[in-house]
């Protein structure tokens, strides 16, 4: 029951104050915007389409999952969160979700510009291989940056959390991508997939055990 | 059928306070309905009565229509009841240095404990170790019986606690603000118990006004009456009288006076007039310890 009202509160958040979904979409914007002037269709050079279509969606998912209960910290409603009859997780597992909303439609929105200004061959496989992908670098941003939302110097700590427990992701996804649009063997793609899967529910159990600490009060 | 109305006695053969509504005059517990908002009881029905009460409405006023019935954990027979907030021991530092050392108090049911002391005392510390939103050093912290270190949300389900800031979101209006921390306690929070909580706080035309749009003094008001609304049996308050004006300090006054045997209340506060009004007795935080004050 809780879980609803804590996810109900996220969500309204968000749908007024957009402020995640403008935040991600204007880095992907201006990604886009330098990008322009150094490359034009990409439809035969699947490196630099990996790198247009996997640095946007990096960095803007890490951006928006990195700033959730940072403002929770800010507006001290952190307090607030911790007091209620609930379980801490139900806060975490919430704003994860929202999260993922939101990563989900600035995914969405690189997808459509890197096939329209790079011209970048979007397959069915290449959306679920980034979608899986996503669900990982959401899960850890968002534990990540509750952790540094409650330190001092959360922008530095941030990166330094996210990108070791990220780099397994990145590294299957990415190869797993230039595979996917060198067109050489769309058979390949699947065992890529599942092991992103996998990392998806590690990091998802882990996550689960870790709220309750990562909320708890100093 | 006993026809009761919310109250506490205290025997003083046995050192214990009982709640009389929650049993009859034979000692069969009896099912109160008790209305969700704040100082706003009603009569004890008796076990025979309480299906037929989950259908009916009891009052004809659009507050007490919305009336739920307590929650199970409420419902609970209490017969002897522990303190509703007991500190052992706390200890608590900040580097090196003591906020708190060894800080053990009471706060009976119905009971208002003043905390006084200069700035950095350690009130603020003190309430939030017993909101369970700090963690303490060491120490046992228990609420209405439940030890919060061990069982944390069902200790947080008896209490209500405003920290000093007046937590607020600025996306959701004063309206979704009072729904959403009811239901977050599991209130039954209908249109009219959130109006008759606005109505109370002095903010029904400011109901859908989004947090941004209030005044500091108004942010106050609706923290203050999203604490109330749960109708806790612990009450934790961090400076409640700040930023209001002389209405809105006399509001609160009078919902602390009310409350008064009938739950109970831990206000930290730099009002020692206004507040040792209310109190029935205040304790004093400095140099890391807490002692009774005359």
């Amino acid at each position: 029951m809780s879980f609803r009202h804590a996810l109900w509160k996220d969500a309204r958040r968000e749908m007024r104050g957009k402020e995640g979904v403008q935040a991600g979409l204007v880095l992907v914007g201006l990604f886009f915007v330098v990008f322009l002037f150094a490359h034009g269709d990409l439809s035969r050079e699947p490196a630099a389409a990996a790198v247009v279509l996997w640095v946007p969606i990096v960095f803007a998912a890490a951006a928006v999952a990195g700033r959730g209960f940072a403002a929770e910290a800010d507006r001290g409603t952190l307090d607030l969160l911790r007091s209620a009859p609930a379980p801490l997780v139900v806060h975490g597992v919430s704003r994860t979700l929202i999260d993922l909303a939101i990563g989900a439609i600035v995914m969405a929105g690189t997808v459509v510009l890197a096939r329209f200004l790079f011209n970048v061959p979007v397959s069915v496989p290449l959306l679920v291989l980034l979608l899986v992908a996503l669900v990982g670098i959401i899960v850890v941003g968002s534990i990540a940056g509750a952790l540094a939302s409650q330190a001092r110097a959360r922008e530095l700590l941030l990166p330094i959390l996210m990108v070791p427990l990220l780099a397994p992701l990145l590294l299957g996804g990415v190869r797993a991508t230039l595979v996917l649009l060198d067109d050489r063997g769309s058979q390949s793609w699947g065992p890529a997939v599942m092991v992103l899967v996998g990392y998806d529910l590690v990091m998802a159990g882990l996550a689960w055990l870790l709220w309750p600490i990562v909320l708890e009060g100093d | 059928m006993p026809q009761l109305r919310t109250g506490l006695n205290h025997s003083r053969e046995t050192g214990c306070t009982i709640r009389p509504n929650r049993l009859d005059v034979r000692g069969k517990f009896v099912t109160i309905r008790k209305h969700a908002y704040e100082g706003a009881m009603v009569d004890g029905i008796s076990e025979d009565e309480s299906h037929d009460a989950q259908t009916r409405p009891l009052h004809s006023h659009p507050r007490e229509r919305t009336a739920p019935l307590l929650s199970p954990l409420e419902r609970r027979p209490l017969v002897a009841s522990v303190p509703a907030l007991r500190l052992v021991g706390i200890r608590k530092r900040f580097g090196p240095r003591w906020i708190l050392r060894d800080v053990s108090l009471d706060v009976g049911e119905g009971e208002c404990v003043a905390l006084l002391g200069p700035n950095g005392a350690g009130k603020t510390t003190l309430l939030r170790i017993a909101a369970t939103v700090s963690r303490p050093d060491g120490g046992n912290i228990e609420v209405c019986g439940v030890d919060a270190r061990k069982h944390p949300e069902r200790a947080r389900s008896f209490l209500s606690f405003l920290p000093q800031t007046a937590p607020l979101y600025a996306e959701l209006t004063a309206r979704e603000h009072l729904g959403w921390w009811g239901r977050m306690h599991d209130v039954a929070v209908g249109k009219d118990l959130v109006d008759a909580a606005l109505v109370d706080a002095g903010l029904l035309k400011h109901a859908r006004s989004r947090a941004t749009a209030l005044s500091r003094g108004q942010r106050q008001r609706l923290s203050l009456a999203m604490a109330f609304l749960p109708s806790p049996r612990l009450l934790l308050l961090d400076e409640p009288f700040a930023a209001l004006d002389v209405e809105g300090r006399a509001w609160v006054e009078q919902r602390l006076m009310a409350r008064r045997g009938l739950g109970a209340t831990l206000v930290a506060s730099h009002e020692p007039e206004t507040i040792m009004r209310i109190a029935h007795r205040a304790l004093r935080v400095a140099d890391a310890r807490v002692e009774a004050m005359a």
